[in-house]
């Protein structure tokens, strides 16, 4: 018995180790590449469905009526504010001029440990790394690997990443009303599952609802505080999530030269 | 040998499509039934080459699930050798 087993740790389990030491050390990307090609092979258009939850209760399916036609209400104004805003920059010589590749998601974050996305477009359609990956003009990540025909993408929620972002107060919050606050430049860490967690020094103040975004021109969203936690004897601490569901994800934008 | 086959092409199936707490379950039982089942670290060298990547999470390690099918493998063949 013992030295089956034996036999077995020279034979299959140390070799097996230090072939993967030898592999994280020395070619971390030597077959990543080919696995890449074989992936494309299976998923060479979307193949994502849809979740439809069946048993949905009258009362929630009325709550989420409600929130829907408000969300409609406030869309009314998003089309002029938004060509409002194209023209404004274009008039000040900083308008849009990005270049879009449309992508479907063929790999997501809970196919592995390393809450990653693999996208179809890679070289071959003028990717590159780091390159930055939005979804519904939600940032969610960025180009971590670049292969000829698909790419891996690390998301900004992912657990010890860390990300720079500017609070923006929301202007419909009746706070905001009373006070006029300022933005707030805060460092985040992802937590996984699209969202985030940031310490907030004192006399901040940040309201559930307030957006956060990235900072640069575009103001591009990056999640909505859903949370503000006091510990004792601790900073404050605010939880951020992201609209976009990552598990459900489809078509991303990559956003080239970004 | 035809159930290994099978078990096999149920194992790059879920690498593909699966969660990947599926995989980890189908490996589990897989190397319980099957005498030496080392093809599982052929699939999870697989998942990690696709996903892998020298991020912050595992301090930049990117075989993680390489290392976590070696280890299963380890205790389900003492485990097995323990109940015979």
């Amino acid at each position: 018995m013992r030295k089956i087993h034996i036999k077995n740790i020279i034979f299959f389990f140390l070799p097996a180790l230090s072939l993967i030491v030898a592999f994280h050390f020395l070619y971390p990307n030597f077959f990543a590449r080919g696995a890449h090609g074989l992936y494309g092979i299976f998923f060479s258009t979307s193949s994502g469905s849809e979740t439809v939850g069946f048993f949905v209760g009258s009362q929630e399916e009325e709550s989420l009526k409600r929130e829907l036609e408000e969300a409609r209400r406030n869309l009314v104004s998003w089309d002029l504010l938004l060509s409002e805003n194209r023209e404004l920059k274009a008039l000040l010589g900083r308008g849009e001029e990005e270049n879009r590749v449309l992508a479907t998601v063929i790999g997501r974050p809970n196919a592995s440990p390393y809450d990653t996305v693999i996208i179809d477009v890679g070289k071959k359609h003028g990717v590159s790394l780091d390159d930055l990956i939005v979804a519904q003009a939600v940032a969610i990540g960025k180009v971590r690997e670049v292969f000829d025909k698909t790419s891996l993408v690390s998301l900004f929620s992912s657990p010890n990443e860390e990300v720079n972002l500017i609070v923006n107060p929301r202007s419909s919050t009746e706070e905001n009303d009373e006070n006029e606050r300022g933005v707030v430049a805060l460092s985040a860490e992802g937590l996984g599952g699209g969202s985030f967690r940031a310490r907030v020094p004192e006399g901040m103040e940040l309201f559930e609802g307030d957006l956060a975004v990235l900072p640069g021109l575009q103001s591009r969203v990056l999640g909505v505080l859903t949370d503000i936690v006091q510990l004792p004897n601790s900073s404050r601490t605010v939880l951020f999530r992201s609209p976009v569901n990552m598990r459900a994800l489809r078509f991303v934008e990559v956003i080239k030269g970004s | 040998m035809i159930s290994r086959v099978l078990s096999n092409f149920l194992l790059l199936l879920a690498v593909l499509y699966l969660p990947f707490w599926a995989f980890v379950i189908l490996i589990a039982v897989f190397v319980f039934l099957f005498q030496n089942f080392y093809e599982a670290v052929f699939w999870a060298l697989f998942v990690d080459f696709l996903h892998g990547s020298q991020t912050d999470l595992f301090f930049g390690f990117r075989f993680i699930s390489t290392l976590l099918v070696i280890i299963i493998l380890m205790f389900a063949e003492l485990f097995k050798k323990r109940l015979r």
